[in-house]
């Protein structure tokens, strides 16, 4: 009986410690098994390990070695390799602000690493009927701050009996990204909105709370491919003597949706659907497409 | 108890919490004015630490702000400032408003950090009209300057970036002081910060004059602004230009820089034709004008610095030239 007992106890290891190489999700601290090879070895083992005793110790072995190795991943032992593993900053984001009106739009896959847990992920906070921010970056962040901006904006309306405007907001958001200075929430904001004089805007942030007021700003994985789109549509950078046409809603919607659907090509963490809020100063209207599922 | 001037001003309301005990959840603590802290053995060194692995893409990487310069003269003070913001190596913003407006008489630059400079900035202008309001007379120079020095060294070590510059013309005059992160005030007459600097100086420093006429001043800042955003990869989009009199500060230009540069092209072939008018008269025979007048014709198109040489003589002028 002992034999048998360590005949399992050395089985399980030499079974569990079967190399294979699996694709790993960047960043993953997981050891270079598989948790499908490590499982495969193991079941094999139990089929031939038939002793009760022998298979008891078999099975605590593997559990053993599998600890060990971190056949089955491995909890992230550093910070960065928390916020790689569990965030990505996946998704896009963009602001696009009109004459009298502005359109937020957000692309609503959840990547993370190689994966995609969720297709249907909503970034877009509507903070008034005449404010709209959206968020990329780490999703966790993302909800903190949003749920600390909603109960900010409620505060603001019972004391001031009156909605948040959207210099205020632009503002507020910048002050309370700026407080977690040395923490930051790792977020890039665009906000957009109408101002109190009727007029389109858009605000773009970095993660500590730099924002500038512009007529187009983009954040997010797919930012290196829609700016310079936006610079060229909507802003006419660099082109002298061009007339600069003010776009219509229509028009400008139009141009983000090919924008999106251009970016999905291209980038792995856009795609799935686009969430599209109009802003103009009958309210809030939500619009969405969809593109690719690949 | 209110008889001599009120010293409330100093006291920083955006205080350091490290609450240990009596922890704070998320959603408390994003509606506190306190910065927060990491609940770390070393908050200091927290967000440094927490990238160290990371690669380069994955990395925070916060709005950086890259070349300013001012000046004190005769006539004032000259404040001038590119528009470039880099996040790592993407061009966050072409458009940033780098001289902040902290009031109607006082000038702020941003250089550094841009998230950084704009709050601080912000929050200089809040104490400084608190300084007004209690003490019925404006705040000067030094002191807003002293007061942003002190803040910013309450966080030394911690990962402030900010170099800016503080100027104002209170009761005693036109006065530059410039401020960093590190705790460094120094006054001075003429200061440059940011990545572009040492070009902006080598042009201010060679065309710097105390007696300079207020238009010469502008011109000088522009140019060496110009300068900076021409070599330096991480500054560049709009100059900014203000001018801070007397009666206050008030904006003098924002230019693009291609149309500064196109306006510092014409300038210098202006200076090269006149010298080599110069030098044609001077020199004897027909063939050497001709020479150097074709030569000038196909390198104009080059860069300024090859044309203006050829055509000072000092390059050659091309063999095939007709």
């Amino acid at each position: 009986m002992l034999s048998e007992g360590t005949l399992g106890a050395v089985w399980g290891p030499s079974l569990a410690v079967l190399p294979t190489r699996v694709p790993r999700e960047p960043g993953c601290t997981a050891s270079g098994l598989g948790p499908i090879s490590t499982s495969t070895s193991i079941l094999t083992g139990l089929c031939f390990v038939r002793a009760p005793r022998a298979r008891f110790w078999f099975i605590v072995s593997c559990v053993y070695v599998v600890g060990l190795t971190g056949a089955f991943g491995r909890p992230p032992v550093s910070g960065s390799s928390l916020l790689l593993c569990g965030s990505g900053s996946c998704r896009t984001v963009l602001a696009v602000a009109g004459k009298d009106f502005c359109v937020v739009a957000s692309d609503t896959r959840l990547g993370l690493g190689y994966s995609i847990p969720s297709r249907k992920v909503s970034r877009i906070l509507k903070m008034t009927d005449k404010v709209v921010l959206a968020s990329s970056g780490m999703q966790a962040d993302m909800m903190t701050l949003h749920k600390t901006l909603r109960m900010r904006l409620v505060k603001y309306q019972q004391n001031h009996q009156k909605d948040m405007s959207l210099t205020a907001a632009s503002q507020m958001l910048s002050n309370m990204l700026y407080t977690r200075r040395f923490f930051p929430y790792y977020t890039f904001n665009v906000l957009g909105g109408i101002d109190e004089k009727g007029e389109g805007w858009a605000y773009g942030y970095d993660a500590i709370g730099s924002h500038e007021k512009v007529s187009a700003v983009c954040s997010g994985t797919g930012q290196t491919l829609i700016q310079p789109v936006l610079d060229n549509q909507i802003e006419f950078k660099q082109q002298w003597g061009a007339p600069k046409v003010d776009l219509s809603l229509e028009a400008t919607v139009e141009l983000i949706r090919d924008a999106f659907t251009s970016a999905g090509e291209r980038d792995i963490y856009t795609g799935d659907y686009v969430e599209i809020c109009k802003i103009t100063k009958d309210g809030v209207e939500v619009e969405e497409f969809q593109l690719k599922f690949d | 108890m209110a008889s001599g001037p009120s010293l409330d001003f100093l006291s920083t309301s955006f205080s350091l919490s490290r609450v240990d005990d009596a922890r704070l959840t998320p959603l408390q603590e994003g509606t506190s004015s306190a910065i927060a802290l990491p609940l770390v053995d070393r908050p200091a060194n927290f967000l440094r630490d927490a990238f160290a692995g990371a690669a380069e893409k994955d990395r925070l990487h916060f709005a950086h702000g890259t070349t300013t310069l001012a000046f004190v003269f005769q006539g004032g003070i000259i404040a001038a400032v590119d528009s470039r913001a880099s996040m790592g190596q993407y061009v966050g913003s072409g458009t940033v408003k780098k001289i902040i407006e902290i009031n109607p008489y006082l000038l702020g630059t941003m250089a550094g950090g841009a998230a950084d400079c704009s709050f601080w900035e912000r929050d200089l202008g809040r104490r400084c009209r608190l300084y007004q309001l209690r003490n019925k007379q404006r705040i000067s120079v030094a002191a807003a300057s002293k007061l942003l020095a002190n803040t910013v060294y309450g966080y030394k070590g911690m990962g402030l970036s900010m170099g800016t510059m503080i100027m104002g013309w209170d009761v005693s005059g036109p006065h530059l002081h410039y401020v960093d992160s590190e705790g460094t005030r120094l006054k001075g007459n003429k200061f440059s910060v940011g990545s572009g600097s040492t070009y902006a100086y080598g042009v201010l420093d060679a065309g710097y004059s105390w007696d300079m006429g207020v238009e010469d001043a502008i011109h000088l800042a522009r140019r060496s602004i110009y300068h900076a955003t021409h070599r330096d990869a991480a500054s560049g989009g709009v100059i900014n230009v203000y001018h801070v009199k007397e009666e206050g500060w008030v904006k003098i230009s924002s230019d693009d820089m291609m149309i500064i540069h196109e306006q510092v092209k014409a300038e210098k072939k202006a200076v090269d034709d006149a010298a080599e008018a110069v030098e044609g008269a001077a020199a004897s025979g027909a063939e050497t004008v001709a020479a150097v007048g074709s030569a000038a014709d196909p390198t104009a198109a080059q860069d300024t610095g090859d044309a203006s040489a050829a055509s000072r003589g000092d390059v050659p002028p091309p063999a095939s030239s007709t």
